[in-house]
């Protein structure tokens, strides 16, 4: 064993659980379940294997692990098995020098969740993302409080707002003493305080028909908008128009007054549907549904309307949680975020389930080609 | 005092569309809806009247085509429907100021307004006691605080580390090495001038959960040394003295999991979900055991954590604030989120009546 030409560092995913069958005497079957895609692999091979494999720490040589050992293994097919475990993304070369810096946990996870793409890598590519957020209110602050958790380290936010008390129901960046400053400065200082390497242009301002997008968005990685004011639609056809052009995703998040624990709708240029199609969509499914809503005289409130809207934080949290999975899915490389990407989903609190609506590309569309 | 003197408010969160034959309406907040048939053209414009300061007899003379009779069966129906809301007490004005979006959460689930300002301070002065504050315990522990409940305790035992920050909510790079349930207390008393109760102790036993007073409601959201242990203390703590639990998710190989609201006596508990589950597991695991790695690091993220403690506080929140069982989502099952298809699925596990641990006689 002395001169192991091949000698690798090697270890079991973290994400994949592995099963012995313990029934036969001279061979056994090993299973691997990956617990997040929930795929399985099996092998047949001698029993003495899987002591092998527990011993693989991810730290010393393989020909060290097999000096503990009684037992000779034959080198031609102990290297093509851990070839053939590695390639199936089973076992890997160890990436992470320290198990317990900042983003290892995340690191680890985006090894089961990301294909043809080092972790690291994937990681690297959401600290090094550029994110715009318009609107950060209930909704678009838990998205920037998510993502910069997350490492993403370059952020602007569009806001014109101020806080105020009422903001303690939504608000995740919320503090008494800061009622009556500008949203965007104090979520600003929220995220500084998370992860003191994040950088913060905060613009105050509304969107309005006339705003200039360009010196807000052409650098973007990708923006997401939660601008409810006048109408989240008319921002959003603004800046997917725009967006479009300069092929830069938007996300439009989901969260809003009648839509409290809904998804948000990605527009990708080449693969979703585009802005203007999603809203023509609405408007003909919708066109029968012309619903009457009564907002009282007597309305005892000056903030907001009594018998309206409700909405919690863990509601808000909802949406801007499962809005992050997919961003984060979509910054570090990965394709899940796909298999939504035309959907809009309603998560229904009373049921726990999702209804989900297709959402159709006008046919002929020039612009998403669909 | 009877229906026609009574007074009653059209909701403003329910859409109301009138076809030739059909009016229907939707609860944009559950986003539920129904639907009756009637074919009165004035329907819309007759519920308008219903603002909060009209009893049923004002709103009955504008429409004398109608009879009183008539009106009151139809207001009771919408009333009881949550479409019409009674308005026998005025919500108190610090309320309707700090948190509207909370009365109106809770005004799709009662049928009048003394009831939401019941629910309301029944909230407030609940005893909630969260194990665990980690990547599902310190956002459960957010979303509590900020929907005004008074009296939390958190119990854990752990500091805060810096690999803890990219999943876990209320913890900053400053509080890197101080116990997390002093960081959670500081940082919640600073915001929002609210005193949490800190136990900075790992549960261990039953008795554990005897040092503070009884809680009306337990969150474990430990996994340490395994969900399985810590589930398995809360539920004997629980069934014994009739407290609602839930157990969390979201944690260490268990990162997709929602787990299920316990109503002792009412709902399935933790054993009648294991009579089923087990089962299932040991068929699939005959001959087979699971291998031991002492190296193993289990990756997690955030938003992952969060999509769990957001329904699991989402179903705290009902159970909280006293409204209805039926109202509550994730009771007799437990739902899993799909990282591949985006969804989620569930498990169902209906109540065993012969259960021995949550039998109700």
């Amino acid at each position: 064993m002395e001169a192991l030409a091949y000698d690798p560092v090697l270890k079991i995913k973290d994400s994949v659980d592995v099963y012995v069958s313990t029934g036969e005497s001279d061979v056994c079957t090993i299973q691997f379940y990956h617990i997040n895609t929930r795929q399985k692999l099996s092998i047949r091979i001698a029993p003495s294997f899987s002591d092998v494999l527990a011993a693989l720490d991810g730290l010393s040589p393989l020909s060290k692990i097999l000096k503990s050992f009684a037992f000779e293994l034959d080198p031609v097919e102990l290297k093509s098995i851990f070839e053939y475990l590695v390639a199936k993304g089973v076992l890997e070369h160890p990436t992470i020098e320290d198990p317990n810096s900042r983003y290892s946990r995340q690191i680890n996870f985006l090894s089961d969740w990301i294909f043809g793409l080092s972790s690291n890598k994937a990681h690297e590519q959401i600290i090094n993302s550029n994110v715009v957020i318009f609107g950060v209110g209930a909704v678009g602050s838990s998205i920037a409080i998510n993502l910069a958790r997350a490492g993403v380290s370059k952020f602007t936010f569009v806001d014109n707002k101020v806080l105020s008390s009422q903001s303690a129901e939504r608000h995740p960046f919320f503090s008494a003493k800061e009622v009556g400053e500008a949203k965007v400065d104090a979520l600003k200082r929220h995220l500084e305080k998370i992860n003191s390497a994040v950088r913060v242009t905060c613009v105050r301002e509304k969107l309005l028909p006339l705003t200039d997008l360009s010196s807000l968005v052409d650098d973007a990685t990708l923006v997401v908008n939660t601008a409810d004011e006048p109408y989240i639609g008319h921002t959003s056809v603004k800046l997917g128009r725009y967006l479009w052009g300069k092929k830069i995703p938007l996300y439009v998040a989901g969260g809003f007054d009648a839509h409290l624990m809904s998804t948000g709708d990605f527009y990708i240029p080449g693969e979703s549907v585009c802005i203007d199609c999603c809203s023509g969509f609405f408007s003909a499914a919708l066109a029968d549904w012309k619903p009457t809503y009564k907002v009282h005289k007597t309305n005892s409130a000056k903030t907001h309307i009594i018998g309206g809207s409700g909405g919690t934080y863990s509601m808000s949290l909802f949406s801007a949680s499962y809005a992050c999975i997919q961003l984060l899915n979509y910054l570090a490389g990965g394709d899940a975020y796909k298999f939504r990407i035309s959907q809009r989903g309603e998560f229904i609190i009373g049921k726990g389930e999702i209804e989900w609506v297709e959402i159709l590309a006008k046919e002929g569309c020039n612009v998403c080609g669909k | 005092m009877s229906v026609e003197n009574k007074t009653y408010r059209l909701r403003s969160c329910v859409a109301i569309v009138k076809t030739k034959r059909f009016v229907e309406f939707f609860d944009s907040n559950l986003r539920t809806g129904f639907s009756i048939e009637l074919d009165y053209p004035e329907i819309i414009g007759l519920l308008h009247h219903f603002d909060g300061s009209l009893s049923v007899n004002d709103v009955s003379c504008l429409y004398p085509e109608i009879s009183t009779a008539e009106l009151c069966t139809l207001v009771l129906f919408l009333q009881n429907k949550s479409v019409l809301i009674e308005v026998d007490e005025p919500y108190l004005q610090p309320d309707i100021n700090y948190r509207p979006r909370l009365i109106n959460t809770l005004e799709s689930y009662f049928h009048s307004t003394s009831e939401v300002r019941r629910s309301i301070y029944q909230g407030s002065k609940a005893n909630i006691l969260i194990i665990g504050l980690g990547a599902v315990g310190s956002w459960v522990l957010h979303c509590l605080v900020k929907v005004g409940v008074q009296n939390i305790t958190v119990m854990d035992n752990d500091n805060v580390e810096l690999s803890n920050l990219h999943r876990q909510d209320l913890f900053f790079e400053a509080d890197v090495g101080t116990p997390k349930v002093i960081a959670a207390r500081n940082n919640i008393k600073q915001a929002y001038d609210v005193d949490i109760t800190a136990v900075c102790k790992k549960m261990e036993s039953v008795e554990d959960l005897s040092l503070t007073d009884f809680p009306d409601l337990v969150i474990n959201c430990a996994d340490s040394p395994s969900v399985d242990t810590t589930s398995k203390i809360v539920s004997d703590f629980c069934l014994n003295h009739k407290i609602p639990h839930i157990i969390g998710g979201g944690y260490n190989l268990h990162l997709t999991l929602i787990g299920q609201v316990i109503i002792p006596g009412v709902t399935a508990c933790l054993h009648c979900f294991d009579k089923i589950l087990s089962p299932t597991n040991a068929a699939e695991l005959f001959g087979v055991k699971k291998l031991n790695r002492k190296y193993r690091k289990i990756g997690s993220m955030g938003p992952v954590c969060g999509v769990s403690a957001s329904i699991t506080a989402t179903e705290a929140i009902k159970v909280i604030f006293g409204v209805p069982i039926r109202f509550l989502a994730v009771v007799n099952k437990r739902l899993e989120f799909n990282l591949s298809t985006f969804d989620f699925g569930a498990f169902s596990v209906e109540r065993d009546i012969t259960c021995a641990y949550c039998a109700t006689d």
